[in-house]
């Protein structure tokens, strides 16, 4: 099997048969069905929700139905049941993904789930149980496809710095999330917005990159989270900033710094950064690039000046989750990773708690 | 016009030949240092005349001839000569760290103190231009309540290997105290406070393994929920090192890397990354902030106490590397978590 030039699996491309989908709920990252059904090996055929989902997740499912043009159920076991689909999308919210995913799995569903994995390492546990029973493939939504990451894997594995031995990533993440803290100005919390806190919600990247980059299980954390920019962060006492260091397998150390930093904070969706060094040399990688920088009259304050011009990382990815469902093989995030990932924020945030380091299990 | 003796004429004096054309009301009339071909070379360079084998031999031969003294010897006699020359009247500006120990660097401090001479320590990051326009902007209220400082420094090992006394770390101090303190005090002064809790890794990459770490990875907290991220490389590859710097507030935030501001200079072949040489200009800011707190008789920027406080810090980061576990600070001492 030869590896084409951006080191994906020819095969991947040589697969023709297209996986019905159905979407389970609408109320998460739309742009996981939208770019399924841009996908040449994938066809969502459905978007389903339980009956008893909140009013305005049934408002978002039955919107994305009508703009994937499918029909919407307010039944999900017969979204998964009525319409000939092999994959679930499965995208609700934290609180639910666990047990979306074990019903998808339960009805002999592929999945392909919105981060985060779950609110808990027991639901993550039980993920991992329903798909290894089941014998589907899952893969978690990552960028670990972005054209910058492909490329820091490819020198890595060229062996380009030697040995890594230490892995930093920054991830700040410039949005803004209502009113800023003690500002004293009063917002309404869209019912949308359930964030268990950024370590949660962006956590998941910096550390899908670590773990695709350099293959090794975190076994400790210490870790300082805070909320230090917006009011609702700092009401639920959930964290929009957070630095944590990591000690993994093999000796290699390293940390992750995260935020969600407001959207003054940078001119771009924010600086995304991958610092890595080896025995022999070290690499830095700016998620962004390649990237074009457009500054023009008339853009709106939320509009993007920096837009990365790599290829469709979902695209990738929805390639390689079919080529994991081909040929039975492993997903780029399958659940046990997933599983570690999650592993690794839930004892950031005990050791943000604690001021003590904490070992990850 | 302030007179300087400068002690030690080893491989960072070479900044201070940059710097001194740039003094204004300052002049260097003696150099000590025991190899006799540094002193010789290095006073040509500064113009100074008066060349010694050290520090005891210009204040017994030639106390006269000069007001301050700037020390930038090995880290280990740093703290005795400072005492010296407060002893003998001098003002003094060191080189960090002011000393090995926390305990030195207090006797070190009374020492000037009960002399009546200034001393300032020399934490040179608190001057390079980048840092500084990110401290202004913070004093300037543009990036709110600081939040997280993320600081990357690599460096290959030090030019034509490693001197004795900077593998040794009776002599230096260990890496904390004779690198990680430039860090910690930066992230003490954007904070404007000592951390409130500190945990740190080591690596040794070299041969040696890790009885010679060559890598710090430094994990402060702040009062208020701020932390500050530092890693520190001494292991790059010859040619260039790299640097970044990154201060996240609640308003705003400050990116002080851009890929070192690099060029590209294309002439066949791959483009190759050039800086822009700014060396040694931020020194020279540096030894005039202290001439300009002599002659104005106030406390330099940079006080014995903020060199006092970088050691401790310093020794805080190297028990939690001996012990593996943080250090919380009680009063003014950090003690075991």
């Amino acid at each position: 099997m030869k590896a084409d030039r951006c080191g994906w699996k020819a095969s991947a491309m040589s697969g023709s048969k297209v996986y019905r989908v159905a979407v389970l709920s609408g109320a998460g990252h739309t742009y996981m069905p939208l770019a399924m059904a841009k996908h040449p090996r994938f066809k969502p055929v459905v978007v389903a929700e339980d009956a008893s989902a909140p009013d305005w997740c049934h408002e978002r499912g039955a919107a994305l139905a009508r703009q994937l043009e499918v029909p919407y159920v307010r039944d999900l076991e017969r979204g998964l049941a009525d319409f000939q689909t092999e994959v679930a999308c499965v995208l609700p919210n934290t609180a639910r993904n666990a047990d979306v995913s074990v019903r998808a799995a339960q009805a002999r569903h592929h999945i392909w789930q919105d981060k985060p994995m779950a609110e808990s390492v027991v639901d993550c546990d039980r993920i991992v149980a329903a798909v290894e029973r089941a014998g589907v493939r899952f893969q978690l939504y990552t960028s670990n496809t972005l054209a910058s990451i492909r490329q820091a894997r490819r020198m890595l594995d060229a062996g380009d710095i030697g040995l890594p031995y230490a892995i930093h990533v920054d991830f700040y993440f410039a949005k803004d999330a209502g009113v800023l803290r003690d500002s004293g100005e009063s917002e309404v919390v869209p019912p949308s917005w359930l964030s268990g806190g950024e370590l949660s919600v962006e956590g998941i990247y910096p550390l899908a990159y670590i773990q695709s980059l350099f293959r090794v299980r975190v076994q400790r954390v210490f870790a300082r989270t805070t909320a230090h920019f917006f009011q609702r962060h700092a009401d639920r006492g959930v964290e929009d900033l957070a630095s944590v260091t990591l000690e993994m397998a093999r000796g290699i150390v390293g940390s992750l710094c995260i935020g969600r930093i407001g959207r003054p904070s940078h001119p771009n969706t924010g600086e995304i950064k991958l610092h890595i060094l080896g025995s022999h040399g070290a690499l830095v990688i700016t998620q962004a690039r390649p990237e074009v920088a457009v500054y023009a009259r008339g853009l709106k304050p939320a509009d993007a000046r920096h837009r990365s011009t790599g290829d469709d990382a979902n695209a990738l990815q929805l390639h390689e989750f079919a080529r994991a469902i081909d040929t039975g093989s492993s997903t780029a995030t399958d659940a046990r990773l997933g599983r570690d990932i999650c592993a690794t924020v839930m004892a950031a945030k005990e050791s943000g708690r604690t001021g003590t380091p904490v070992a990850v299990t | 016009m302030l007179r300087l003796a400068l002690v030690g004429c080893g491989r960072w004096a070479a900044a201070y030949e940059t710097a001194a054309p740039q003094l204004r009301d300052a002049a260097f009339t003696a150099v000590a240092d025991p190899v006799t071909a540094r002193t010789g070379s290095m006073g040509q360079a500064l113009g100074a005349t008066i060349r010694a084998g050290s520090l005891a031999e210009l204040l017994v031969r030639h106390g006269a001839a000069f007001d301050a003294v700037l020390i930038a010897t090995p880290n280990d006699l740093h703290a005795p000569l400072v005492e010296a020359a407060a002893l003998a009247g001098k003002h003094v500006h060191v080189e960090k760290p002011l000393a090995l120990t926390s305990a030195a660097a207090a006797a070190a401090i009374a020492a000037c103190r009960s002399a009546g001479v200034r001393l300032m320590v020399g934490h040179s990051l608190r001057f390079l231009p980048a840092n500084r326009v990110v401290r202004a902007s913070l004093d300037a209220g543009e990036l709110g309540r600081p939040g997280l400082l993320r600081i990357h420094r690599w460096a290959p090992p030090f030019p034509g290997g490693w001197d004795t006394w900077k593998i040794d770390p009776a002599r230096n101090g260990g890496l904390a105290v004779h690198e990680g303190v430039h860090e910690l005090d930066l992230a003490r002064w954007y904070f404007s406070a000592l951390p409130t809790s500190v945990y740190a890794l080591a690596r040794g990459t070299s041969p040696a393994g890790p009885s010679r770490p060559d890598y710090l990875q430094m994990h402060l907290g702040f009062a208020g929920g701020g932390s500050a991220v530092i890693d520190l490389a001494f292991n790059l590859p010859p040619g260039d090192r790299y640097g970044s710097l990154a201060l996240i507030g609640s308003l705003g935030a400050a990116y002080a890397d851009d890929h070192h501001n690099m060029h590209l200079l294309f002439r066949g072949g791959r483009p190759s990354a050039v800086v822009s040489d700014a060396s040694g200009s931020y020194v020279a800011v540096q030894l005039q902030e202290f001439v300009d707190a002599v002659h104005g008789d106030r406390e330099p920027a940079v006080t014995g106490s903020d060199g006092e406080a970088a050691v401790r810090m310093a020794e805080a980061v190297q028990a939690s590397v001996d012990e593996g576990r943080p250090l919380r600070l009680e009063g003014e001492r950090y003690v075991r978590v």
